[in-house]
C-alpha cells in the first residue's frame, strides 16, 4: 500500500513539474506555426531541435560552450575572491571601511556594461576585457554580501573570541567568515547568475571575424546568440539561449550543493 | 490536503496563470497590423552616417510630413537603430515602414525573410580604411599581420575583404575583428587595433584628430539606400511614391545648397564642421538605381551567402531592387 502511494506521489510530482514547461512549448509551437510570431525572427521548437542537432554534430556547440565556460569561471573566480577579500577587510576593520568603503561603494552602482569602453582601452579587446567585465559584476555582489555578512555576525561570538585572546587573523577565519557564510553564499549564487548575463554582454563586444569553418574553435555562446540574431538564424539564437539556461541552472545547482555542504550546521526552513 | 484535491487545485491554478498571461499579451502588445487610420509612418535608420544627409535634411525641414499629409498621414516617427538585428526585427513585425540603410543591411534583411524593396538611393561613396598614424602602414599590403576591425555584415566588411583580395591578401593574413562603431572607436583610439574599415564621419574624426591616416583610395563603394516594406507599399502606394519624391527633392536641394546642407548635417550628427567638410566630397549625391548598383549589390549578396552569413541566396535584381523605380540618370554623374 505504501509503495503504491509513493509511486503515485512521485508521478504526480513529475507531472506537476513538467506541466508548465510542456504547455509553454505547445503555445510557442502554435504561435510560430500559425504565423502569429514571425518564423524568420523566432524559430519554432521544431526548428530549434533541428538547429541543435546540426551544431552539436559539427562540434560547434561544444566549442562555444567550452570557451564561454572558461571565461565565466575565470571572471567569476577573480571577482568573488576579490569580493570576499575586500569585503572581509571592510567588514572587519573600521579603518579599512573608512578608507576604501566609500570609493568602492560609489563605483559599485555603475552598471558593468558601462565599463566596456574603459575595459577596451585598458585591457584590450581580447580575453582580458571579457573576463574583466564579468569580474567587475561578480565583485560588486560578493563584496557587498561579505561586508554585510560580517557586520551581521553575532557580537557575543566575537566577544568570546576576544576572551580567548584570539589573534585577528584567526578571528576573521574562524569566527567572522563562518558567521558571514550564509550571506556570502547567497552573494555567490547571485553573482554567478549575474556573471552569465555579463558573459553574453562581453562576448558581443569584439569577436574575431571567422569563417564558418573556424567557428569550430569556439567563439562563445553569447556570441552565438548575438551573431545568429544579426544574420537571421533564429534557431541557433534559441539554442544558444537554451544552452545558457541549462548551464546556468547546472552551475547554480552546483553552487547550491556547495552551499548546503558548507552550511551543514544551519537549521533552517526547507519548505512545506 | 487530499491528493486529488491538490492535483485539481494545481491544474486550475496553472490554467489560470496561462489564461491571464495570454490575456495580458493580447491586451498589451501593439498588435503588428496595417497602420491604423489616421496613419503613422515609421521611418528608421541603421546607425548614423553622413550619407543619410537627404533623410536628415528632409526630417529637419518637415518634408516627409508635408508630402504625406495628402494621404491621411498625421504623424511621422523617426527611429535610429544602433543594431541591425533590432531594425530587422522591427521590419519583420511591421513596426517600421521605411528604412535608410546601406546595401548589405538591406540584403541581410531580405534574406531573413523581410519583404523589403530598395526604392531609392541617397548617395554612394568610396570606402575608406583608416589606419593608426603611428602604425607605419602606407598601403593595403602593409596590413599583413596587423589587427583590423570592421562591423560584420556591412558594406565595409565586404569592401575590406575585396580590397585585401585585390592586393593579394586573404583574411587569414591579418586579424580581423568584428566590432560595432562605438566599440571600434574606443579600440582604435586606444591603440588596440591598427586599422578600421568604416564610413564617414568616423573616418574623418580620426584623420582630423591626428590619430589616423587614410589608405590610398580604391573602387570599393558604399551605397546608401532607402528601402520600403512591400506590404506597406501595396497598402499605401501614394505614400510610397511621395517618399521617393521627397528623397529626390532632398538630394537635389543638397546639390544646390551644399554649404547649408553641410551645416544641417553637422548639427544633426553633432559633429565639428571640419569633419563634415572633409567627408562631403566623398559622397555622390547624384547616384541613381542602375545596373551598376544591382551588380554591386549582387556581388555583396553572393559574398554574404558564400561566407554562410546569410542562409539563402538572393537575386538582387528580382527580389530586392525595384526595377520600376529606375530614375533617369542625371546629366552630371560625377565620380566622387
Amino acid at each position: 500500500m505504501s509503495d503504491n502511494g509513493s509511486w503515485r506521489r512521485s508521478t504526480t510530482n513529475l507531472v506537476v513539474s513538467i506541466a508548465l514547461p510542456i504547455t509553454l512549448l505547445l503555445l510557442w509551437q502554435i504561435a510560430v506555426s500559425s504565423g502569429w510570431w514571425p518564423r524568420t525572427l523566432i524559430a519554432a521548437p521544431s526548428d530549434v531541435v533541428a538547429g541543435l542537432w546540426n551544431i552539436t554534430r559539427s562540434g560547434e556547440l561544444f566549442a562555444h560552450t567550452k570557451v564561454s565556460m572558461i571565461r565565466l569561471f575565470a571572471g567569476f573566480t577573480v571577482g568573488s575572491v576579490l569580493g570576499i577579500g575586500l569585503g572581509a577587510l571592510v567588514g572587519t576593520f573600521n579603518f579599512s571601511r573608512r578608507l576604501i568603503g566609500p570609493t568602492i561603494e560609489s563605483l559599485i552602482p555603475i552598471p558593468p556594461p558601462a565599463w566596456i569602453p574603459i575595459l577596451i582601452i585598458t585591457l584590450g579587446i581580447g580575453e582580458a576585457s571579457k573576463v574583466g567585465l564579468i569580474a567587475i559584476g561578480a565583485f560588486a555582489v560578493v563584496y557587498a554580501a561579505t561586508a554585510q555578512g560580517i557586520r551581521g555576525a553575532d557580537k557575543r561570538l566575537v566577544e568570546v573570541g576576544q576572551l580567548y585572546e584570539k589573534r585577528r587573523g584567526e578571528m576573521i577565519l574562524r569566527i567572522l567568515l563562518p558567521s558571514a557564510a550564509p550571506n556570502i553564499f547567497t552573494g555567490l549564487r547571485v553573482a554567478l547568475g549575474l556573471s552569465w548575463i555579463l558573459l553574453v554582454a562581453s562576448e558581443m563586444v569584439a569577436a574575431k571575424m571567422v569563417s564558418a569553418e573556424a567557428r569550430l574553435e569556439g567563439i562563445g555562446l553569447g556570441w552565438l546568440i548575438f551573431d545568429a540574431r544579426r544574420f537571421g538564424r533564429p534557431e541557433e539564437m534559441i539554442v544558444g539561449m537554451a544552452a545558457m539556461g541549462v548551464l546556468g541552472k547546472l552551475s547554480d545547482m552546483a553552487m547550491a550543493a556547495l552551499q548546503s555542504r558548507a552550511l551543514r550546521w544551519r537549521t533552517s526552513f526547507t519548505g512545506m | 490536503m487530499e491528493k486529488n484535491t491538490k492535483l485539481a487545485i494545481s491544474a486550475i491554478g496553472l490554467l489560470l496563470v496561462i489564461g491571464v498571461a495570454v490575456a495580458v499579451y493580447l491586451q498589451d502588445s501593439d498588435t503588428p497590423s496595417p497602420s491604423p487610420t489616421p496613419i503613422t509612418v515609421r521611418i528608421g535608420t541603421m546607425g548614423d552616417a553622413v550619407d543619410y544627409a537627404p533623410y536628415m535634411i528632409a526630417q529637419q525641414k518637415g518634408w516627409f510630413e508635408e508630402a504625406f499629409r495628402d494621404f491621411g498621414v498625421d504623424k511621422v516617427e523617426y527611429t535610429s537603430f544602433q543594431e541591425l538585428a533590432a531594425l530587422n526585427e522591427s521590419l519583420g513585425t511591421e513596426r517600421t515602414d521605411l528604412v535608410f540603410e546601406a546595401g548589405p543591411p538591406a540584403i541581410i534583411g531580405r534574406a531573413q525573410g523581410n519583404k523589403i524593396r530598395i526604392v531609392g538611393i541617397s548617395c554612394s561613396l568610396t570606402q575608406e580604411i583608416v589606419v593608426r598614424a603611428d602604425a607605419g602602414i602606407d598601403d593595403v599590403a602593409g596590413l599583413r599581420g596587423k589587427k583590423a576591425t570592421v562591423p560584420a555584415g556591412t558594406s565595409s566588411h565586404f569592401n575590406l575583404l575585396s580590397i585585401l583580395e585585390a592586393s593579394g591578401l586573404s583574411d587569414s593574413d591579418l586579424e580581423i575583428i568584428d566590432m560595432s562603431p562605438p566599440d571600434a572607436k574606443a579600440a582604435f583610439e586606444g591603440g588596440q587595433v591598427d586599422a578600421w574599415a568604416i564610413w564617414p564621419p568616423m573616418v574623418e574624426e580620426q584623420v582630423i584628430s591626428g590619430a589616423g591616416t587614410v589608405l590610398p583610395k580604391t573602387d570599393a563603394r558604399i551605397h546608401s539606400v532607402m528601402s520600403i516594406r512591400e506590404a506597406f507599399r501595396a497598402e499605401h502606394p501614394g505614400i510610397a511614391k511621395a517618399a521617393i519624391e521627397v528623397l529626390q527633392k532632398s538630394k537635389q536641394w543638397i546639390i544646390d545648397n551644399p554649404e547649408e546642407a553641410k551645416e544641417l548635417v553637422a548639427k544633426s550628427l553633432k559633429l565639428k564642421p571640419e569633419v563634415v567638410e572633409l567627408a562631403w566630397p566623398k559622397h555622390d549625391w547624384n547616384a541613381t538605381i542602375d545596373g551598376e548598383l544591382i551588380r554591386d549589390l549582387q556581388s555583396k549578396a553572393d559574398f554574404l551567402k558564400g561566407r554562410g552569413l546569410i542562409r539563402d541566396g538572393l537575386d538582387v535584381g528580382k527580389d530586392l531592387v525595384d526595377p520600376s523605380q529606375d530614375e533617369q540618370p542625371s546629366a552630371q554623374k560625377n565620380a566622387a
